[in-house]
């Protein structure tokens, strides 16, 4: 009976393993398609409105869910109150207190796109954020594959590691 | 608002640094502040009565100013360009930052400051009551006349605009409120700040401003259905033919223009032109005389 039920725990625990796995995967399409939808309202409110960057921040963190509403909410409060910070301070800040579940690749793009933001004239940053956005789309695009190809493995090798563990151990 | 809180409100855009060396000048300095001058390579300073006052800090450098721009702007330089190319940013309380520096240009045209070597900070702190001596007699019945202000630059014209339209959009003294649409070009009448005037201008003035006074004027006129329209410095012709169609609808306009007197205003074709169509009725002329200000109401035929 204690051998089964260590079995079953040794195949349960390396199951979970690979659906963190998995679910990392699925984390990060989700963040980036949050911080893309998050961006794109931005850019239409730019090349209409030209509303300034607080609003803009506010009302892209209303459409968005989870990690990245929390990212744009962060910049919409610290635009709101500069004190005497930068927008890249502020913008740098909310990346890291988000923790958007990110590659290298996108975090250095949105760390790129904080260089632009609000320092230069209304179609500049237009064009920054829509040359953000396509490579955000690039990424989503990668992360999308890679869930698709790698999902089904890390879900299957958890469980096949857990089995070897069991025959191998008892 | 005392005129200490006002400079402590309006230097909250210097860097820190910066903004605790202002706010650690004198009381007695503080009270009579009127400017923030920051110079690269200098240390702030405070205008205050006559002179300016050094503040003990370290030189101000580029950043500095930079810094001061994305604070004026909310980090949002894209809402401020058209200031910025007119050389100056209306800031929340309706201080105004004015910078100097060198100009980029493209195709001909100023687009926006690539190097700023200084920042001017006017403490606002606006004047109400200054209308109650001249309200009185722009009216005729129950109706007020079209009236011009008249001063040399300096001498409180806008001052005195501001007041007039705060009066007549708020009534009182057995008078009824008045519509009143006020065409802000520069912002300088009612400080507008994100769609909030900063100045009181009364409860019943609709403000238009980041355009053209002519567009102002007309856009007002016809989406407001206002009873007064109000303008700062007639200067153009394109302005003056906007308040000659404003007067033909049955709108009494104020308006303010610089000059020494009427016969300086003839001399000009296009005041010339709205006195000759008869655009006004009243002429109100500012003098300052000795420190005081003193205001002449005539009628114009």
């Amino acid at each position: 009976m204690m051998r089964l039920m260590g079995a079953l725990l040794l195949t349960a625990g390396s199951s979970a393993l690979g659906w963190a796995a998995v679910r990392h995967l699925e984390d990060r399409v989700q963040d980036v398609e949050g911080v893309m939808a998050g961006l794109a309202l931005m850019e239409r409110e730019l090349g209409w409105r030209m509303s300034p960057l607080p609003e803009l921040f506010g009302q892209a963190a209303q459409a968005t869910r989870g990690r990245p509403a929390e990212f744009f909410s962060l910049c919409a409060q610290g635009t709101a109150h500069l004190e005497g910070r930068t927008l890249r301070s502020i913008w740098g800040q909310a990346l890291e207190i988000a923790q958007l579940r990110l590659e290298e690749e996108e975090r250095g793009c949105l760390e790129q796109l904080g260089t632009v933001l609000g320092r230069y004239d209304g179609e500049s940053q237009r064009q920054a954020l829509a040359h953000a956005l396509e490579r955000m789309e690039g990424c989503r695009n990668q992360a999308r594959e890679e869930r698709k190809r790698l999902g089904k493995v890390y879900a299957m090798l958890g469980v096949a590691a857990g089995l070897f563990l069991v025959i191998f151990l008892l | 608002m005392e005129r200490k809180t006002a400079v402590c409100e309006a230097a909250q855009v210097l860097p820190q640094e910066l903004y605790r060396a202002v706010c650690a000048l004198s009381s007695a300095q503080l009270e009579q502040g009127e400017e923030l001058r920051l110079r690269r390579g200098r240390p702030p300073a405070l205008v205050a009565a006559g002179r300016e006052w050094d503040t003990d800090c370290r030189g101000v450098v580029e950043e500095d100013l930079l810094q001061v721009v994305e604070q004026a702007s909310q980090a949002s330089a894209h809402t401020v360009v058209d200031q910025l190319r007119q050389g100056f940013v209306t800031l929340r309380g309706g201080h105004r930052i004015g910078l100097c520096g060198t100009m980029a240009r493209r195709q001909g045209e100023g687009t926006t400051l690539r190097h700023l070597g200084s920042i001017a900070i006017r403490v606002a702190c606006p004047v109400e009551g200054v209308a109650e001596g001249v309200v009185g007699q722009l009216w005729s019945g129950t109706c007020i006349h079209s009236t011009l202000l008249l001063a040399p630059p300096g001498a409180g014209k806008t001052t005195l605009l501001r007041d007039l339209v705060r009066t007549l959009s708020e009534g009182g003294g057995g008078r009824r409120p008045l519509r009143v649409g006020l065409a802000d070009e520069r912002g300088e009448v009612a400080a507008m700040w994100q769609g909030a005037p900063q100045f009181s201008v009364g409860c019943h003035t609709d403000v238009m401003d980041g355009c053209s006074k002519a567009e102002g004027l007309s856009m007002l006129l016809r989406g407001m259905n206002p009873q007064v329209l109000a303008v700062d410095e007639i200067t153009h012709p394109s302005d003056a033919a906007a308040l000659e169609e404003a007067a033909g609808c049955g709108v009494a306009l104020l308006a303010t223009a610089h000059g020494s007197g009427r016969e300086d205003l003839e001399r000009r074709p296009v005041y010339r032109r709205l006195l000759e169509g008869g655009v006004f009725r009243r002429l109100v002329t500012l003098r300052c005389q000795e420190g005081v200000r003193r205001y002449q109401v005539e009628g114009l035929a």
